[in-house]
């Protein structure tokens, strides 16, 4: 593959010399397929079947993505990184479809009783005084995140801690990434202003979890 | 994201009824912590992120810590586990292939 700058990118693939448009998008499917399998090893080794369908999938995608938002690249990046960006998202964004595409958010959040007693309770080694602290400070953050929390910001907060990304709890509460991000920042914003009207700083909080 | 893996776990210890609790309250109680220290008015949303995670990932590899050059970046990485797991994905490509 030609080693291209920024600039030689952007205009081939708006070439009206169509071998050279060709040749240019070519070059940008292969780019993308010759990253993915990098790109998705903590997801897909590099020996298993789905991975090629998928990277072949992806990578037609985020031609089209590029050539469609090729004016909004603004060069705060090599090119090449730019595409692999796409890429990523729209990869990462299947697979995760994918992974949870049988679980519901009603799903999700039953359960209960299905797991031991966290390991912390059961370690001998942590002492009858401090776990009864822990409890009891554990049943104090949980009350305060029902009063300052709304039940929407609580269900989020649930399918999260159930290791929902945040990308398919957005899709089940019908809305988007960015705004349950800011859904999640604004329950942060509140929990910290109770604790600091509470006069319990969080370092003093986290302080009191240390040790045994 | 830290903040949310707490509530599930919280919620055997204060009493209601029906609902998952996966790993360790402390452990998670820890994490929304951390989250709650990390925590500032002004942060990035992911759609911000992700219009400036390229240069970020680019600085990185040449050196620049990314929460010298772009602390709201390296913030929102610190609470954002989808965000995150593109940013590694995108320096692991970035370090296996040669992208010129």
């Amino acid at each position: 593959m030609p080693s291209r700058t920024n600039a030689q990118w952007l205009a081939e693939l708006r070439s009206s010399d169509e071998p050279e448009r060709q040749a240019a998008l070519q070059d940008l499917h292969q780019l993308i397929l010759h990253g993915l399998p990098y790109a998705l090893s903590r997801w897909l080794p590099a020996q298993d079947p789905r991975l090629e369908a998928l990277a072949q999938e992806v990578a037609q995608d985020t031609v089209l993505r590029v050539i469609d938002r090729l004016d909004s690249f603004e060069g705060r990046s090599r090119f090449t990184t730019w595409v692999h960006k796409i890429a990523i998202r729209l990869a990462l964004t299947e697979l995760r479809r994918r992974r949870w595409k049988d679980v519901s958010l009603e799903d999700l959040l039953q359960g209960e009783g299905r797991f031991p007693t966290p390991a912390w309770m059961a370690d001998p080694q942590t002492g009858p005084e401090k776990r009864v602290e822990r409890q009891d400070t554990l049943a104090w953050l949980g009350q305060i995140m029902r009063q300052e929390l709304t039940e929407r910001q609580l269900t989020a907060m649930r399918a999260l801690a159930a290791g929902m990304p945040l990308e398919e709890v957005a899709r089940r509460m019908d809305t988007n990434r960015n705004a349950l991000y800011k859904l999640m920042h604004d329950a942060r914003l509140n929990l910290l202003r109770r604790l600091s009207r509470e006069g319990f700083p969080v370092d003093e909080i986290l302080a009191s979890f240390e040790g045994r | 994201m830290a903040i949310g893996r707490l509530w599930a776990k919280l919620k055997r210890i204060a009493g209601r009824p029906g609902e998952m609790d996966q790993t360790d309250p402390l452990a998670s109680a820890l994490d929304l912590l951390r989250s709650l220290q990390l925590t500032q008015p002004g942060e990035l949303n992911c759609g911000q992120v992700y219009e400036l995670i390229e240069a970020a990932a680019e600085a990185q590899l040449r050196g620049e810590p990314v929460e010298r050059i772009m602390p709201l970046i390296a913030l929102h990485l610190k609470v954002c586990p989808d965000c995150l797991e593109e940013y590694e994905a995108l320096l692991r490509v970035l370090r296996s292939t040669d992208t010129s």
